[in-house]
């Protein structure tokens, strides 16, 4: 004959019920624990993965290759697009320079390009393959051009525009280009070629070896050198200095869990001194505890989101997922260890403990 | 017998004096007994090794004459046959009386509802009945006394043990509760009280005396 079951779960709902201050005490800190753990999560996770985006758009993994004296395969060089690692790749050559009748005198330069190219320059991959002439900002902005409009240059007839591009972070040189998409026969002064993070170091070396074959030494370069200052975001995030605060958290939760039992061993005597097992002591302080830290936990995620957004950066999944394990690590810990703070506190004797009010 | 010390001594820790020395004690059922004997005397302590709260270091407590061993059946024991009321009235301050009077019900297993009813008959027997729904904390020290003794009454338990039950209570209120946890327990039920109140000790049927751990008397009231 012992406690039944649900008398058990009612009885620690009932005690939960009873202490209302400790009840929400236990709440507010599991909700300031685990929230400010995903806080720092969400916060951290942000703040690397725009770096990562800003660090991408860059021209972190673009390459640019060329052949010396020869000049590169334009073939070649489009046909890595589709390839395994490769965002997109394309090559330009210089054509000289032009000028326009509405601004007489100042020079732009004038470029042939295959389509790839103008999706490494422009990270919104917005220019098409279409016809008409591709003016950097400066240019466009000098001369008024803009997607749609005619422009005429002195030596040559007419030309559409069929857009404007965006290439002040890959390559901010050809922000007074002139560029003519052309077909990739024939050789061009360069070949860039943006790779996936992850295929960069591999994709650049093979790149050097897939411009060996039948012409000259080839050159491969990285767009942008790093050196010791260098950022790197999967190095950070492996050595955040809160990637154990989940055993922080709950250790820290766990021990004003064992505080609090300790103030009540008297009461978890008396259920011991009516028969109660520290099994069923345990059981009752889990029926007790598990909403406190359950809703501690929603509170605190939704809290840290919420803080999260209003800084102006909304998590995005993969980092909201590593700030919920993270953090739900340490709910689950807690949910494990605090059920057993009131069969610890309560050893020894009984008559002592009962006496210890 | 069914309740019986044989060579029981104790002490706290093998380098503190030795509070109970060489008991040998025998209570029937439906008996009432009065632990007596100075402040020190190791009445608590006998109580809480009768009780089954302490082990004995040394000799062995028997029921139905069947040695009782080790924590586990102990523990069970406690469930279903014995009852405390303590000096410090001991209960669950943020619940209600009707709540703490039926914890042991609830222990044994009983179902909430007709733990609470039977709950409820015992706080109208001690006289607490209108007090029912008041948390424990807001109730004097004899009402919380006198519901600390309907959640042993409640149990129906086979033994009740009680370590200065009316310790820190008024003369009236004294009597109120002697006269509830001695005279009005159930028929069959052993009451053992560990007293230093001669008025409470004269309503037991046997007063057993007790100086630096040792049983100096025990004969009849």
């Amino acid at each position: 004959m012992s406690w039944r079951t649900s008398t058990l779960r009612t009885e620690g709902v009932a005690n939960l019920r009873a202490n209302a201050f400790r009840s929400l005490l236990m709440a507010v800190l599991c909700a300031v624990g685990f929230g400010g753990l995903a806080f720092l999560e969400l916060r951290q996770g942000m703040e690397l993965t725009d770096f990562a985006r800003e660090y991408r758009e860059g021209g972190a993994y673009v390459a640019i290759a060329s052949v010396p004296g020869e000049g590169i395969s334009g073939t070649r060089c489009e046909s890595l697009n589709g390839t395994a690692g490769v965002v997109a790749a394309g090559a330009w050559r210089g054509t000289g320079q032009d000028t326009f009748p509405t601004a007489p005198g100042v020079l732009f330069q004038a470029a042939d390009v295959t389509v790839g190219v103008l999706k490494v320059w422009d990270t919104r991959h917005l220019l098409g393959a279409g016809p008409g002439l591709v003016v950097g900002p400066a240019m466009a902005q000098e001369l008024g051009l803009r997607e749609g409009l005619v422009a005429d240059f002195d030596a040559g007839e007419p030309v559409f525009v069929s857009g404007v591009g965006d290439f002040a972070r890959r390559n901010p040189q050809a922000a007074r280009w002139a560029l003519s998409p052309v077909s990739p026969e024939g050789t061009f002064d360069e070949c860039w070629v943006e790779f996936q993070p992850g295929a960069y170091d591999g994709g650049r070396e093979a790149l050097a070896a897939r411009f060996a074959e039948g012409s000259a030494d080839p050159a491969v370069r990285p767009y942008r050198r790093s050196d010791e200052f260098t950022r790197d975001p999967a190095e950070e995030w492996a050595s955040r200095p809160q990637k154990w605060g989940w055993l922080a958290v709950s250790g820290a939760l766990a021990g004003f869990g064992l505080v609090a039992a300790w103030f009540r061993r008297a009461e978890a005597a008396l259920y011991l001194a009516v028969g109660t097992r520290r099994g069923q002591l345990a059981a009752m302080a889990a029926a007790e505890n598990w909403p406190l830290v359950g809703t501690g936990w929603a509170l605190g995620f939704v809290s840290a989101v919420a803080a999260q957004a209003s800084q102006g950066s909304d998590p995005t999944g993969d980092v909201l997922a590593h700030a919920a394990v993270t953090s739900g690590c340490a709910a689950l810990v807690l949910l494990a260890f605090v059920p057993w703070a009131s069969p610890v506190v309560a050893r020894g004797s009984i008559a002592s403990l009962l006496k210890d009010r | 017998m069914p309740l019986t010390l044989r060579g029981v001594s104790h002490r706290y820790g093998p380098r503190l004096p030795w509070v109970v020395r060489g008991v040998d004690l025998e209570i029937a059922d439906g008996e009432s007994v009065a632990l007596m004997g100075p402040s020190g005397s190791g009445k608590t302590t006998l109580l809480s090794i009768l009780g089954l709260l302490t082990h004995a270091a040394e000799g062995e407590v028997l029921l139905d004459d069947r040695p009782v061993t080790d924590s586990r059946a102990a523990a069970s024991l406690r469930t279903t046959q014995f009852s405390w009321v303590f000096q410090t009235a001991n209960a669950l301050l943020r619940r209600t009386a009707v709540e703490n009077a039926a914890l042991q019900l609830l222990a044994r297993g009983s179902a909430p509802d007709v733990a609470r009813r039977t709950a409820i008959v015992e706080l109208d027997r001690v006289g607490v009945g209108h007090l029912k729904d008041r948390p424990a904390r807001l109730l004097s020290g004899g009402e919380l006394q006198r519901v600390c003794i309907a959640r042993a009454l409640a149990a129906a338990p086979r033994w009740i043990l009680a370590d200065e039950p009316t310790g820190q209570l008024d003369h009236a209120t004294t009597l109120e509760v002697g006269s509830a946890l001695i005279e009005q327990r159930p028929i069959g039920t052993a009451v053992i009280v560990a007293t230093h109140d001669p008025e409470v000790a004269a309503r037991c049927g046997r007063i057993v005396r007790l100086v630096d751990g040792s049983i100096v008397s025990g004969g009849p009231a």
